[in-house]
């Protein structure tokens, strides 16, 4: 461990357990005898927003506070948010930043697709907790799988570490053992890397602005335009996509009258079609569709 | 222009009419209260056309106040003391919708103890909210104040929400001469509120008030109210020249007195600067060469003119009416830094007027005598409370009727 | 209620008012609630809101709304409600504002601000009469805080601050505020419970209440995906759950007299409706915990057994729960 903290960053989305992730890799390296700080950042979005996570270690007390703008490594728990500008996962990523990312695609072509400037290492954990734990909530084996790439710690102590997080987040008996077991299977999956050494980065210099004075009604937080939300997408947020099978449908308009998005419309016939810019995948519209005229696939992971 | 009698409260009452205000949300307290009833009667006479309602509280009664506000009235409202606190949370709200009203605090000091006389801990807890803060020395400045307010208010490089603050008792309850304006000229002074600034219509909606998430678009807002009390500074001045051409009296970002020769300066605000005024002549007619200068506008500070004031004199002394506990004098530490640099003066602070206490005799020429000390030992930042010992034998036997036993042996053993 | 405006699904208004792009959760039920409320409403209304989940519609600079907003505090919405309204009312009798210009107050507030902290300056608005609506959206508990317990929080459920173990097997032990009957005893114009599981009853009732001045409040079930623990597609499951099982009764109160405007004349047993909910997991594991699960049954039993408009009104919610049936 250094006296320079290494700083990992995690990306995935709300409900995905990237809180959980990085409560279980600094305990880890807690337990392993280094000096840990993990914060998560809370934002204004919800379950399946994007939601970032920082874990800094060290062999001293960590100075530094808030979250990692220039990571040494990142653990990206779901793929799709390197395709969302938005999500920022690539922000102070560089040519020495590890970047460890859960996806069934390999890494040189996910290295390429996203232009990933620095090493690139791909594991399907979602596959593998989906087939161990029998849920595709991946936070465990990607805690466990970043613990062995960084060479945070030990098995035992991660294994102890587990223990303690997934226990506060309350998960118990069985559930927990599969955990468990599932973050083995990615321990020893996982390449040992260690964190990257990584080039001092030259300080940028400060360019001061002076503060305009506006007229006091621009200079207010206020939105003077409607519907601006309509600029956001929030098609990364679904993990399956509603679609509509027009011949099984029989234009009863629940899921138009349903969708707590309003992203259900209706043509002049009566047909729905769904707007899949703001739609976030919650279906409630194919639980709803008393025809099942609704399907629900799985979004893309190319 | 009619002169008559009236309270401060009577005083505030009238600037709320002739600046034709629109709508009171309302909430009594002492010793608030004889401005909304004042507000209530002109209502029901019909010599303001205004919509009061009594509201819940004073945290309604402020949100009220900025949402109608909000939707292109012109507001007036009045608190005092524990209901300023109590509507605290919505004096930062409001000032942060960048929305033009009108409050009258009635300064009384704070509980616990409770007590109903006055000082500036009210006040002075509402510093840093975001409203203008005008402090008034006479019912005619009162008066003057609440028109002034309107008009720097609604001036579109502000829309700070203005607070007009009077002391309870001295002024609120003290009747005296006042000028009342004709209420053309005061229209004249001030017309209908524009509603170009005003928000939410069919046509127009507007989200107003929303969540500013992240810190650099956050502190953009809050820069940008740092930037409208700076234009209320520089409005302040050209209002109050126009309102001198119009009415005959001027008001200054703060009142000079006796200052041109003075190498000692008292620094007070609000109506018992008439005390300090009375006691600096007197102690000017025995050869002192001391003045007094008056803080009007409190937010946005005037720094520049309070430089312009008191660097070079020989020792200045602050005279607080406010208690920040563990501290000392809030305006003496308000000073302190805007002096801050070369050519500072020796400061001293004091402490006086907690609750209502009066000056004792003889207390203005200790002060003075602390300032010609100053001036050879230099300033201190330590807060001297102004206490005598007749007050504290008083004390003590209050402390003996209520059992304080310690304090009764104290009392023995001296 | 026999419904006059809103027959069918066909029926409720193809225009949104509300646009898309927010940061709320997936199967939010408190916005689609909002979504049914504000086309029942049409476009002229300006919302005033207290801090909650549905604050987090407009986080600068993206406003889902079309028409107006205003974030007031968690106390006082209500409060906004009327500098609004009396600032329109003024305005307009002065000429200083067109009639056409003007537009419906309505308040947006959650359970926690609406049986606690803003309960005062609801129940202030509702005294003097306000001309206004007040929608509360009840996911019963502090929601936007991560799920506090909430005075609208059942007995019996699991919240943050209710944690279960084995010396508080109950999790919250407080019986859910009677918000209704609070609002009715102030005497509003209007009042009624709605659930987004039946939009048609929501719809209508709005529009009923269309016709009176005065304090027009809504309290509507929104169930919540994160804090009750459901997959969030079963959102208006859960939510019509809560109605047919009798736990969430839809009613209004109309000139003083109370009506029941959607009868489930065989209620489902309330466990069903708990069992799709993690926040009620522990009444059933390890072990059942009968007594606790019998009292819940035996208050939804007395509530309908003692309810003012007992003689029987065939209303059944035509579409929505014919499935379910």
């Amino acid at each position: 461990m250094s006296a320079v903290p290494h700083a990992l960053r995690l990306h995935g989305r709300g409900g995905q357990g990237v809180k959980l992730a990085s409560h279980v890799v600094s305990r880890s390296a807690f337990l392993a005898g280094a000096w840990v700080q993990d914060s998560p950042l809370y934002g204004a979005e919800r379950r399946g927003a994007p939601v970032v996570a920082s874990v800094r270690l060290a062999d001293r007390p960590i100075p530094e506070r808030g979250t990692i703008e220039a990571p040494d490594a990142i653990l990206v728990l779901d793929a799709s948010l390197l395709g969302q500008p938005e999500a920022a996962v690539l922000e102070g990523v560089g040519e020495d930043t590890l970047a460890i990312v859960n996806t069934p695609e390999d890494a040189s072509s996910l290295q390429r697709r996203f232009e990933l400037p620095g090493r690139v290492v791909a594991a399907d954990l979602s596959s593998l907790a989906l087939e161990v734990v029998g849920s595709a909530r991946p936070s465990a084996p990607a805690a466990a799988f970043a613990v062995r790439a960084l060479s945070i710690a030990s098995w035992e102590a991660l294994e102890q570490a587990l223990r303690i997080e997934l226990g506060d987040a309350g998960i118990a008996g069985e559930l927990l053992a599969r955990n468990v077991e599932c973050a083995r299977c990615a321990f020893e999956r996982a390449p040992v890397l260690g964190f990257p050494t990584r080039r001092p980065r030259p300080v940028a210099p400060s360019l001061p602005c002076v503060i305009p004075r506006l007229p006091a009604r621009e200079a207010a937080p206020s939105i003077l335009v409607p519907a601006t939300s309509e600029l956001r997408s929030t098609a990364g947020w679904r993990v399956f996509r509603p679609e509509i099978d027009l011949q099984r449908c029989t234009r009863c308009a629940l899921c138009f009258a349903l969708c707590p998005e309003g992203a259900i419309h209706l043509s002049a016939d009566a047909t729905p079609w769904i707007d899949a810019v703001h739609c976030k995948g919650c279906l409630v519209c194919a639980h709803e569709c008393p025809t099942e005229a609704i399907v629900t696939l799985r979004e893309a992971t190319p | 222009m009619t002169r008559d009698l009236l309270t401060g409260n009577a005083a505030a009452a009238w600037g709320a009419r002739l600046a034709e205000v629109d709508y009171v949300p309302a909430y009594p307290i002492t010793p608030q209260t004889e401005i909304i009833e004042t507000l209530a009667q002109f209502i029901g006479q019909g010599a303001l056309d205004a919509r009061l309602v009594t509201l819940d509280s004073e945290h309604s009664m402020l949100t009220a106040a900025g949402a109608a506000a909000a939707a292109g009235a012109r507001v007036f409202t009045a608190t005092s003391s524990q209901g300023l606190l109590y509507a605290l949370e919505m004096l930062y709200t409001v000032a942060g919708w960048r929305v033009p009203l009108v409050l009258v605090n009635v300064s009384r000091g704070i509980a616990a103890p409770l007590t109903l006389e006055p000082d500036h801990d009210d006040v002075l807890a509402a510093r840093d909210c975001g409203f203008v803060q005008i402090h008034a020395a006479t019912a005619q400045e009162v008066l003057d104040s609440v028109l002034i307010a309107h008009r720097l208010s609604e001036d579109p490089a502000v829309l700070l929400p203005v607070l007009v603050n009077l002391d309870g008792f001295h002024l609120s309850f003290t009747r005296e001469p006042v000028e009342i304006p004709d209420p053309n000229a005061a229209r004249a002074f001030l017309p209908p509120r524009a509603l170009q600034e005003a928000s939410f219509g069919v046509s127009h909606g507007v989200a107003q008030g929303v969540a500013v998430l992240g810190g650099s678009a956050y502190s953009f807002f809050r820069y940008q109210m740092q930037r409208g009390a700076e234009a209320a500074l520089e409005r302040h001045e050209a209002l109050v020249g126009e309102f001198e051409q119009r009415f005959g009296r001027r008001y200054g970002l703060v009142d000079a007195r006796y200052l041109d020769d003075a190498d000692y300066v008292l620094v007070m605000s609000n109506s018992l600067s008439g005390v300090g005024l009375a006691e600096v002549e007197r102690l000017r007619a025995a050869g002192a060469r001391v003045g007094l200068l008056r803080l009007r506008v409190i937010r946005p500070l005037p720094q520049r003119e309070l430089r312009r004031l008191l660097l070079g004199r020989r020792a200045v002394g602050v005279i607080d009416q406010n208690l920040s506990v563990g501290k000392g004098g809030i305006l003496f530490t308000e000073v302190a830094s805007a002096l801050a640099g070369p050519g500072a003066p020796a400061l001293r602070s004091f402490v006086s007027g907690l609750g209502g206490r009066r000056f004792q005799s003889g207390e203005f020429d200790r002060m003075l005598a602390s300032l010609q000390r100053a001036e050879q030992e230099g300033g201190s930042p330590e807060p001297e409370l102004l206490w005598t010992d007749a007050e504290e034998r008083r004390m003590r036997e209050l402390l003996r009727v209520a059992g304080h036993v310690a304090s009764q042996e104290r009392n023995d053993a001296a | 209620m026999r419904r006059e405006i809103y027959r069918s699904i066909r029926d409720v208004p193809a225009q949104e008012y509300l646009a898309g792009g927010t940061g709320l959760c997936g199967g939010c039920g408190g916005l689609l609630a909002l979504r049914l409320f504000h086309k029942a409403l049409g476009p002229n209304v300006v919302f005033t809101n207290a801090a909650g989940c549905l604050t987090m519609l407009a986080v600068f600079p993206f406003s889902p709304f079309r028409s107006s907003w205003l974030y007031t505090a968690m106390a006082s919405a209500p409060a906004g409600a009327q500098g609004l309204r009396d600032a329109l009312d003024v305005l307009i009798a002065k000429g200083r504002r067109s009639r056409d210009d003007d537009l419906q107050v309505v308040v947006v507030t959650g359970d926690g601000s609406a049986n606690g902290i803003g309960l005062q300056s609801t129940l202030g608005a509702v005294h003097r009469g306000l001309d206004f609506w007040y929608l509360c959206y009840d996911n019963e508990g502090f929601g936007n805080t991560g799920f506090q317990s909430s005075p609208a929080s059942p007995r019996g459920s699991r919240t943050a601050t209710t944690p279960v173990s084995l010396e508080a097997p109950v999790g919250n032990p407080l019986r859910k505020q009677d918000l209704f009957g609070l609002w009715r005893a102030a005497g509003p114009a209007y009042l009624a419970t709605v659930s987004p599981s039946h939009p048609l009853d929501l719809l209508e009732k709005v529009a009923r209440a269309r016709t009176l001045q005065g304090p027009k409040l809504f309290l509507s079930l929104s169930a919540c995906a994160p804090g009750w623990g459901f997959d969030p597609a079963a959102s208006v499951e859960v939510a019509r759950l809560a109605v047919e099982s009798g736990a969430w009764p839809l009613r209004e109160v109309m000139r003083g007299r109370l009506s029941h405007t959607v009868v489930p004349h065989r209620r489902r047993p309330v466990e069903e409706y708990l069992r799709t909910q993690e926040r009620y997991r522990h009444l059933f594991e390890p072990e059942r915990q009968e007594a606790l699960l019998a009292s819940l049954q035996a208050e939804v039993d007395a509530y309908w057994a003692r309810r003012e408009d007992a003689a029987p009104r065939p209303a059944p919610e035509a579409v929505v729960s014919q499935r379910s049936e």
